[in-house]
């Protein structure tokens, strides 16, 4: 039972959705938008979060897109995992997207809410960051898509008050190279990750494009850990020297385990992608 | 815009039945189900979508009801345990004895009913993960598994014109 109570609330649009946040933000109230997650409903039974709304933005026809336009593959935030693999645009994203969660969670888990969660794994961004992937924010700065290098800095997505994540999308032609994906957990098939790996084929290099989730507090595009990997092997490279932050040191896994393991998935990941990337 | 502000009625749509129900914007469907609906089969468990206990099927997809809030399941089909009337799955789980305290078996039951109805032509390791969404504290998953495989194997059957053989005769 969630003990706090609040208003729940779902507008039609994604102007709807922003006046709304801003003037309960404005009359000093403490909205939510509840984008997909599961973590409002878990929080606010614990008390981490104590909303005086919840704004329900799943529903809004553009955070439900699933399109191809102007060659590039646009997917809605409102998605949940389960209906992108259903419909399986990406096979790099849906090797992903099947690791988060378990299945039954998967209907309710949506990309946006993987993504602005405060969870830090976020996944789902993996794919995305092995690529020129762009979002789709709606929010003070008006309608607009920007790259999401832009906006995803320091492992998690960076949003203005009230502003809502709408879409991502990539080039569809990068949704047909080669690519993997590897989870590694402490015990269970279902929990959160020590390192998952996300792999593309780079054309014309030897080494794949690498993104991470687990290994430290936030995913993050493993680009030093690309360019040592041309001169040495995973079990050579100075790991710690190519990392943005030293490895997490949690109940999941000590630092010196998890770097051990990221050492192991990359082999595996290497071998899998074959000699040339 | 939709909206449920303190205490207010609203109509949920629960085993093919029209059901008033009062809540609250912060209440979950779990909570409403069986606080205000009397349905009691969906468990409160971990209530923090781990265990599956309160496993319920929302628009024929097998979803965690303390994880959805109520005026999430506004205009939505929800059917929980007590709207499977002498369903194939149910019959399966009763001839392999697929529960032993029973905790979990609502929730079990919705999984396979889910999958029977949305991949009955599923192969083993996606019946396996579908099932990993629930814990069986009791840790029964042969039984529970064999009964899915009967179930599963019943509705393709059924498809060809055709039935099971007793749960005996069938191989594990």
């Amino acid at each position: 039972m969630i003990a706090v109570d609040f208003a729940y609330r779902r507008p039609d649009t994604l102007a709807g959705a922003y006046e709304l946040f801003s003037d309960l933000a404005r009359r000093g109230e403490n909205p939510f938008y509840l984008g997909g997650g599961t973590e409002i409903v878990t929080g606010a039974r614990t008390g981490l979060f104590t909303p005086s709304s919840v704004i329900d933005v799943k529903a809004i026809s553009d955070l439900r897109a699933l399109a191809v336009h102007d060659g590039r593959l646009i997917l809605g935030a409102g998605l949940s995992l389960r209906e992108i693999l259903a419909k399986d645009p990406w096979p790099l994203l849906s090797h992903i997207l099947s690791r988060i969660a378990d299945h039954s969670v998967r209907t309710q888990i949506t990309l946006g809410g993987n993504l602005v969660g405060s969870i830090p794994y976020r996944e789902a961004v993996l794919p995305f960051l092995l690529t020129e992937s762009a979002v789709r924010l709606y929010g003070s700065g008006g309608d607009r898509w920007v790259p999401l290098a832009h906006v995803f800095t320091d492992g998690s997505l960076r949003l203005a008050v009230g502003e809502l994540l709408v879409a991502l999308s990539v080039p569809e032609a990068v949704t047909r190279l080669g690519g993997v994906a590897c989870k590694k957990t402490r015990f269970d098939w279902v929990d959160y990750p020590l390192v998952t790996v996300a792999a593309r084929r780079q054309p014309g290099r030897r080494i794949p494009a690498l993104a991470v989730s687990g290994l430290t507090s936030g995913p993050f595009r493993a680009l030093r850990v690309e360019d040592a990997l041309l001169h040495a092997g995973p079990a050579e490279i100075p790991l710690r020297e190519l990392l943005p932050e030293a490895p997490l040191d949690d109940r999941h896994g000590s630092s010196a385990y998890r770097e051990f393991v990221f050492r192991n998935t990359l082999e595996d990941v290497l071998e899998q992608l074959g000699p040339n990337g | 815009m939709m909206e449920i502000r303190n205490r207010q009625e609203i109509l949920l749509h629960v085993n093919g039945d029209r059901r008033r129900a009062t809540v609250r914007g912060s209440d979950t469907l779990l909570q409403v189900l069986r606080t205000e609906l009397g349905l009691t089969g969906a468990k409160p468990g971990c209530e923090n979508g781990d265990c599956g206990a309160c496993t319920v099927l929302v628009d024929d997809w097998p979803v965690k009801a303390c994880l959805m809030l109520a005026g999430d399941a506004l205009d939505r089909r929800i059917e929980t345990v007590e709207g499977l009337h002498n369903t194939g799955t149910q019959r399966a789980f009763l001839e392999h004895f697929a529960f032993q305290c029973g905790y979990c078996t609502s929730g079990f039951l919705m999984v396979a009913e889910g999958l029977r109805r949305n991949r009955s032509a599923a192969h083993d390791l996606e019946q396996i993960e579908w099932l990993r969404s629930n814990i069986c504290r009791c840790t029964g998953y042969a039984e529970i598994l064999a009964a899915v495989r009967d179930a599963l194997r019943s509705e393709v059957l059924k498809g060809a014109g055709l039935t099971l053989a007793p749960a005996a005769s069938v191989p594990s």
